[in-house]
């Protein structure tokens, strides 16, 4: 248990290392200086501005303090050294597309809006999949389960940008019942809630009807049924929480999937999260401003899926015995 | 089981003729409609009539032959972006697998790394990097879609590793790239095969995702991501040109759909009764 951990620590330290490893150098491929105008400058202001933002510091390594014994100017007083101590203060470097912005500035006023709507996204998806796929399990092969499987089949041939813009033309336009954009009122939630949730409640209630299913052929359901239990009973009681596992399991590719679908939904909703700056900074080439929202979803991403990890070991105990 | 087995097989055998039919519309749409790209700009916003039967968009192209060329491309893409993502998992896994050790451990590392990223925002950055266009597309897609197929080879070539005919082999005097391309790689082909089948759909969805977002291909050219996009933008604000969107989202709900369908009874047919 504790190897298992510690390993999985490694990865996530070492994932977000290499993360901001490419990010570095990403930054210093991309064309164009911080400090290229159209008008000249004086050299000796081009020397002042690059001393003043340590870009006359070697990129890796002080080879001449390495050779005088001094490590800590040799590796951390270089480009790469002082850029992984501002990312540890939390500093992402400056937009080069909102002048005077910095990254950070600009993420930490669209995160509260990405994570409202991707937690409310994952509210719709957990309802609908435990409702629709116990539904379906308990109708088997009624009309019930029927219709459930159909509509999951349907929500999962429609890309999730695809179910965004339809339900933004049906219930924002033509019906006129919600708002299609902006934000600051929870009605503006709703649209782009659903349109989150939906694909993934097909896939959970997929999960959640096999393994109802499964678990409802076992000799132990029968026992519970002998004993006079009825039919909800039985369901809630015996065979939900081993038929939760698969769905804990898919918890880890469901952050992701929530993570990657919110840029589409905050697109087509025109919500200020971080998904519109990622869009709008790739479109631009604004690299700090992208490679700061990548390190952003990698990091929550980790976080995610560690916590998920954690609930799996929670709620089945046969994996706490493992190395 | 044995009728919800039938019921998914008659659902595939549906999708199939569905699939059948796109794959033809799209491989014949050079000659059906062979101009998407022209413009008559007094024929603009056209609804669907005799002439056109998807309607026209802003710049007064029918929309029909542009959607047709949108999914010919957006298939292309999807095929040949799985088909180049599964052949690098293919060549890591069985490397990862079949020598051990170090290299194991340095190639599998790196697939737990990108597998901890967010795969869109990858493919994101490198459209970024490399700029729009087809082929950057496809690189993008591939560069970051092999991890799962690497991880299944790789496993599948250790189970194999130990059996009788590789130590046959060996003790014969084959060496390591004989062993891997004349005796694993034909028990990997089963395997890798339906996995790439299963990862056209995504590949697809991602394609259209990306060209949505406008970081996929470049106009004028259309897939049916762009098309979307195009559609969207070009919309008034009471929503009154539906034609714009409909024959692109249709036909993209079913290629996915169908390709998914299929998908499922394939994967239902592995797992058996």
């Amino acid at each position: 248990m504790i190897a298992l951990v510690v390993r999985r620590l490694g990865v996530l330290v070492l994932t977000l290392l290499v993360t901001a490893a490419l990010s570095f150098a990403l930054l210093h491929a991309a064309p164009g200086g911080p400090f290229d105008r159209e008008r000249s400058v004086p050299p000796e202001v081009e020397a002042a501005l690059a001393r003043h933002y340590g870009l006359d510091r070697p990129v890796l390594l002080d080879l001449e303090a390495l050779g005088r014994g001094e490590l800590g100017r040799a590796f951390a007083d270089t480009q790469l050294g002082r850029w992984l101590g501002g990312l540890l203060r939390g500093e992402l470097g400056p937009s080069l597309q909102h002048r005077g912005l910095a990254v950070e500035q600009l993420l930490a006023a669209g995160l509260p809006v990405s994570a409202a709507v991707g937690l409310l996204g994952l509210e719709v998806a957990l309802v609908l999949g435990l409702g629709g796929g116990l539904l379906a399990a308990a109708r088997h092969g009624r009309m019930a389960d029927r219709l459930v499987r159909a509509a999951a089949s349907a929500a999962l041939a429609v890309p999730p940008f695809l179910l965004a813009v339809a339900l933004a033309l049906i219930f924002g336009l033509g019906l006129g019942w919600l708002p299609v954009a902006g934000w600051g009122q929870p009605r503006h939630l709703v649209l782009p809630a659903l349109a989150l949730g939906i694909p993934y409640g097909a896939v959970i209630a997929r999960l959640v009807r096999s393994a109802v299913l499964e678990v409802l052929a076992e000799p132990f359901v029968r026992t519970a049924r002998a004993k006079g239990l009825g039919g909800t009973a039985v369901l809630l009681r015996h065979a939900l929480r081993p038929a939760l596992v698969p769905v804990v399991q898919y918890l880890g590719p469901l952050a992701a999937g929530l993570v990657t679908g919110s840029v589409a939904v905050e697109t087509v909703f025109n919500l200020p999260g971080v998904g519109i700056h990622f869009v709008a900074g790739a479109l631009n080439r604004d690299y700090p401003l992208v490679m700061g929202t990548v390190l952003l979803y990698a990091g929550s991403l980790l976080v995610l899926n560690a916590l998920a990890d954690l609930v799996a070991l929670w709620l089945d105990p046969r994996g706490r015995q493992h190395g | 089981m044995a009728a919800g087995r039938r019921l998914k097989g008659r659902a595939a055998a549906g999708a199939g003729y569905a699939l059948a039919v796109l794959a033809l519309l799209a491989a014949l749409a050079g000659w059906l409609v062979p101009e998407p790209d022209r413009q008559a700009l007094e024929q603009s916003l056209v609804p669907p009539c005799l002439a056109h039967p998807a309607g026209t968009d802003l710049m007064g192209r029918d929309l029909l032959a542009r959607t047709l060329h949108g999914l010919r491309l957006s298939l292309l893409i999807g095929l040949l972006a799985s088909a180049l993502a599964v052949a690098i998992g293919l060549v890591v896994g069985m490397l990862a697998g079949y020598a051990g050790g170090w290299l194991d451990a340095l190639l599998m590392r790196t697939v737990d790394v990108l597998y901890g990223l967010p795969y869109i925002a990858l493919v994101v950055v490198l459209m970024m990097v490399l700029g729009r266009g087809v082929a950057n597309l496809l690189v993008a897609l591939a560069a970051v879609g092999w991890l799962t197929t690497a991880r299944i080879v790789r496993a599948e070539v250790r189970r194999l590793r130990a059996r009788e005919f590789v130590e046959a082999a060996r003790v014969l005097g084959a060496g390591p790239l004989r062993v891997l391309a004349r005796h694993l790689a034909p028990n990997l082909l089963g395997i890798v095969l339906v996995y790439a089948a299963l990862s056209v759909p995504a590949a697809i969805r991602q394609e259209a995702l990306l060209s949505f977002l406008g970081l996929g291909v470049e106009p004028p050219q259309a897939s049916l991501g762009s098309l979307l996009r195009e559609g969207l933008g070009a919309l008034s604000v009471l929503g009154a040109e539906w034609w714009l969107l409909a024959a692109p989202a249709g036909v993209l709900i079913a290629l996915v759909g169908a390709l998914n369908a299929l998908a499922d009874w394939a994967s239902a047919r592995r797992t058996g009764p």
